[in-house]
């Protein structure tokens, strides 16, 4: 058998792979991908993605860069980069990300926190922005103002 | 200098395979003394003949069983291990990056060194490609992952096979599981790809299995041990020699 012909040399491979009629207990950490078809009682924790296909069931807590949900999840999802719930995912529970991408017929039950915070400088730049916009936005309004007046009828007055 | 071990020849095939390697070695101008197996002088006693002699590469010439038996007795040694690979699998042929005989002798001129990982089954059986756990009909399971001390996990399954690779990754499949014929039927007339969502694959530094029923764990078509067992990962254990990266970039030009 060479199930492992292409796996890499290195200690860090393909990634951990939770097939669908397995009952998996405890902390299941990889620092590469970790794609869930059955059940997992425990944490889940992940340096990549984690991804919880449509057979899958998992009752505690998730940490990832990136979460895929399309089955069921019963405990908090942290990703860092980008959490999204595919249509036939359910969430119940706590939900914190930077990205989040809820597909119609998903179900989430929790709260949702955005996860990054946003620096001073990029404030900065967002008020600048919404300044220039804010005043482009007037001097467009003064703008129509004075085209509206130009437009006007002009009335002779006997 | 190169001390080559052969494996005792299982027919004149092999032996007449062997006699055209040692002819290759010595118009590559990498021959050295050349020693086979037989029931009087076994691997073991071979190896420690040639590490007594100072020679600083074993080359271990034959099947996977003779190649894995020859690296086991270099462990942790000085030696390097190199591979000629007769009747061997694709996955030894894969370590050394040779296709075929007269590469691995090109690579062995090269010397281009490179440490590997090694799978133990405790106490004392290594493997450096894959042990296999296989049976016709589905037995229960109970893997424990431990990855450190605070960090482990249980997996309870079903199987019909179980794959542990030399770098302690378990591949854990049962073929009774899954889409049955008909499913099966219909997805190759609608061409449709049907994902295995029922085979896993687990990492770990250690990982115990436990089987409903003793299941006889195989090495190279060889019983080495019987459920429960305990494999570990053993970090770059053993040097070998391997294909350098400029014979890849010619082989790519040519």
């Amino acid at each position: 058998m060479a199930m492992f012909e292409n796996e890499k040399q290195t200690v860090s491979g393909p990634g951990t792979v939770v097939g669908g009629n397995v009952k998996l207990t405890g902390t299941l950490k990889d620092v590469n991908d970790i794609t869930v078809h059955g059940n997992v009682d425990g944490e889940v924790i992940s340096e990549k993605n984690v991804s919880v296909t449509e057979t899958a069931s998992i009752k505690g807590p998730i940490t990832a860069e990136i979460v895929l949900v399309s089955g069921k999840v019963n405990g908090s999802i942290t990703a860092t980069k980008k959490l999204e719930i595919n249509p036939t995912g359910r969430v119940y529970g706590s939900i914190a990300t930077s990205d989040l991408i809820i597909q119609s017929g998903a179900i989430f039950v929790g709260k949702s926190t955005t996860l990054k915070e946003m620096e001073p400088e990029e404030k900065k730049a967002f008020k600048a922005e919404e300044k220039k916009e804010s005043v482009e936005s007037e001097n467009k309004s003064v703008k129509s103002a004075s085209d509206a007046k130009k437009n006007e009828p002009k009335y002779e007055v006997e | 200098m190169y001390y080559y071990i052969n494996e005792q020849p299982k027919n004149r095939a092999v032996a007449k395979t062997q006699e055209y390697i040692r002819d290759l070695l010595g118009l590559t101008g990498i021959s050295g003394e050349v020693v086979t197996v037989s029931p009087a002088r076994t691997t073991e006693e071979l190896v420690e003949m040639g590490l007594s002699k100072k020679h600083n590469t074993i080359v271990a010439i034959g099947s996977d069983r003779h190649i894995n038996k020859v690296a086991t007795f270099l462990i942790n040694r000085k030696c390097v291990l190199g591979i000629i690979p007769i009747n061997s699998s694709p996955l030894i042929h894969q370590l050394i990056g040779a296709s075929e005989i007269k590469e691995a002798v090109d690579i062995l001129k090269f010397r281009k060194l490179k440490e590997i990982n090694m799978g133990l089954i405790e106490p004392n059986k290594y493997f450096l490609t894959q042990a296999e756990i296989q049976s016709n009909k589905s037995f229960e399971t109970t893997v424990t992952v431990i990855e450190a001390d605070f960090d482990s996990y249980q997996v309870n399954t079903t199987a019909t096979e179980m794959i542990i690779s030399k770098n302690n990754y378990l591949f854990i499949n049962d073929k009774y599981k899954g889409p049955n014929v008909l499913k099966k039927s219909w997805a190759w007339l609608t061409g449709k790809h049907l994902p295995d969502i029922e085979s896993s694959v687990l990492r770990g530094k250690k990982i115990k299995i436990e089987t409903s029923v003793q299941m006889p764990v195989i090495m190279d078509g060889e019983i080495v041990a019987k459920t429960p067992i305990v494999t570990t990962l053993q970090l770059k254990v053993l040097k070998i020699i391997t294909k350098p990266v400029r014979i890849e970039e010619e082989k790519k030009k040519g």
